[in-house]
């Protein structure tokens, strides 16, 4: 695991918020560098545990490949699916063009 | 005349009703001593005048609609927003679903409501379920009951709220991380998680879809049974529910615990806890080994990494589950966000990214193998294990809004119950400075009808589920 002692820098912080479809404030840029590099330093304690021969844990069921009968049932309304949306055509979610 | 003595009637309903149990409120409808009607009406106006502030409820409903039948008939139920429902507003307590109205219901509020149970409105939360206080909340702060000024423990804010201020019967919540025991602990009531994959998460707006756990509060444990014995089950909508039978769980509560081992996990008395908090635990043990339990001494090694693993785990969750909101179909765009949403998707898309995964998620979840061993092993050897729920008492609202860690440390007893998958049952232990304290009783996987023995024999000797708070 990575040591970060060293503050997390703000073009990093800025990038991953851009992965993330979010635009960072002004008082974010001041304040999460800081605050995200305390979290990390804290979570780093993990470091220490020796977990070379551990198998990770995904979920905590032990339940393996569910699967069902792939039978056709009737799915909600068009009218109800389209209730949020702040513009449609014609049936259609209608969205900008992302090209 | 008539009128006079039906306003001394309601005078003596809106006194006297919201301290009953659902069980109390049965009888009481058996009996005869209130029809529905009036009962729905008490629950509504006292809402009506306590709401602005508590801030308790985002939504409140005078009377939803009814079936005609069902083992909890007529109980007033709250929904923590979080639920979704048919035409009804559902916010997660965010901003960004502020006008959202789901054209569905969530698993568990199709089942309340076939039970009979009355839906009487949505509560507050922090948004998406992220925080310990219910100060995450975008419309503003539930208040705790027993002090204003203080928080009355999040994310499950206003549904704890609801319950302990007598505002209904039964709330929903969700417990991720502590989400429903630091508020039922918080606000001196019963909270319950159950074992992940006991209750479907169908349509209840996910938040770590490894961790998310679906319970309630109650007054009791006798009511809190009464309400998994609807709510639990295999669901073919979530896959990860498990198909295993669901007993009538108040079927052996009155057994007592004569001769149970109860195991006090040392690493939960030990650094950072408040001595008034660990005195009240501790009576409350010595209270259950005069009942006949064998109170043993058990170790949880590696409890001191489990928050670290949950503040990776989560987040990276958080971060996969709260990409969907694009306000394309549905709610606002994602620069409705709050800080604490954004710092956790930020943080979460950090460690899930290129170069960090093994280093984080992979660590962390390797780790939280150990921490389930930990559990097995100490399973092998008691019953249940007893621990308090939260550290410290209530504290005040502002005071810890500026350091996230600090806020993230109020689930340091919570979290790992979550990583491991296991059950556990808050309950009211106590009282300092006027204000509760929780404790909460752990089980096996599957183990919830046994947490309630345990829970219902110790509240058969003490009243502090009793005590409700003046408003």
């Amino acid at each position: 695991m990575p040591k970060t002692k060293v503050k997390l820098a703000l073009v990093k912080v800025q990038h991953v918020a851009k992965l993330a479809g979010l635009v960072l404030t002004k008082d974010e840029e001041i304040k999460l560098p800081t605050q995200l590099t305390q979290i990390i330093d804290y979570v780093n304690k993990l470091n220490i545990v020796k977990t070379d021969k551990v198998k990770p844990t995904n979920q905590v069921t032990n339940l393996q490949n569910r699967f069902r009968e792939d039978i056709i049932k009737p799915s909600l309304p068009q009218k109800d699916v389209l209730l949020n949306v702040k513009e449609s055509h014609n049936g259609y979610f209608k969205i900008k063009a992302i090209f | 005349m008539v009128i006079l003595r039906l306003r001394q009637f309601f005078k003596i309903i809106s006194m006297e009703v919201d301290q009953l149990t659902i069980k109390e409120t049965l009888e009481g409808f058996r009996k005869k001593q209130f029809s529905l009607m009036e009962l729905l009406k008490s629950y509504y106006e006292k809402t009506k005048k306590v709401n602005s502030e508590l801030n308790a409820f985002l939504t409140i409903k005078e009377f939803g609609p009814i079936v005609e039948n069902g083992p909890l008939l007529g109980i007033p139920v709250a929904l923590k927003d979080i639920y979704i429902t048919e035409e009804m507003r559902t916010t997660a307590g965010s901003k960004v679903l502020s006008n959202y109205i789901p054209s569905y219901n969530a698993t568990v509020v199709d089942r309340l409501f076939k039970s009979g149970v009355v839906i009487v409105g949505k509560t507050n939360l922090d948004a998406w379920a992220h925080g310990s206080s219910g100060e995450n909340s975008d419309f503003g702060p539930a208040k705790n009951p027993w002090n204003l000024d203080f928080v009355p423990g999040g994310s499950s804010s206003g549904s704890a709220v609801a319950v302990a201020a007598g505002l209904c019967l039964a709330a929903t919540g969700t417990d991720t991380g502590g989400s429903i025991r630091l508020p039922a602990s918080f606000c001196n009531i019963v909270g319950l998680k159950p074992t992940y994959g006991r209750v479907s998460r169908y349509g209840i707006i996910a938040m770590a879809s490894s961790l998310d756990s679906i319970g309630h509060f109650t007054k009791t444990v006798f009511d809190s049974a009464l309400i998994l014995n609807i709510t639990a089950g295999y669901d073919r909508y979530d896959a990860t529910t498990v198909n295993v039978t669901v007993p009538d769980y108040t079927k052996n509560i009155q057994k007592g615990i004569k001769g149970i081992k109860v195991g006090i996990p040392k690493e939960y008395f030990s650094v950072g806890i408040e001595p008034q908090v660990k005195e009240l635990v501790i009576n409350a043990l010595k209270k259950m080994e005069t009942l006949g339990a064998i109170i043993t001494e058990v170790t949880l090694p590696h409890t001191e990494y489990a928050l670290a693993v949950y503040y990776i785990i989560q987040p990276a969750e958080v971060s996969s589950n709260l990409a969907r909101y694009d306000g394309i179909r549905y709610g606002n765009d994602r620069s409705f966000f709050g800080p604490e949403a954004r710092r956790r998707i930020i943080l979460g898309t950090y460690t899930l990214s290129a170069g960090y995964y093994d280093a984080y998620y992979l660590k962390a979840m390797k780790v939280r193998t150990l921490l389930r061993e930990d559990f097995n092993n100490a399973f092998d050897k008691v019953d249940v294990l007893i621990a308090p729920v939260s550290p410290t008492l209530p504290f005040k609202l502002g005071e810890k809004t500026n350091d996230p860690l600090s806020m993230y440390l109020s689930d340091v007893y919570t979290v790992t119950m979550n990583l491991v998958g296991v059950p556990s049952l808050a309950i009211p232990c106590g009282f300092a400075h006027g204000l509760p304290v929780g404790l909460q009783i752990i089980g096996p996987r599957f183990s919830e009808e046994l947490l309630f023995q345990v829970g219902h024999a110790y509240q058969q000797v003490t009243d502090w589920h009793k005590k409700y708070p003046k408003l």
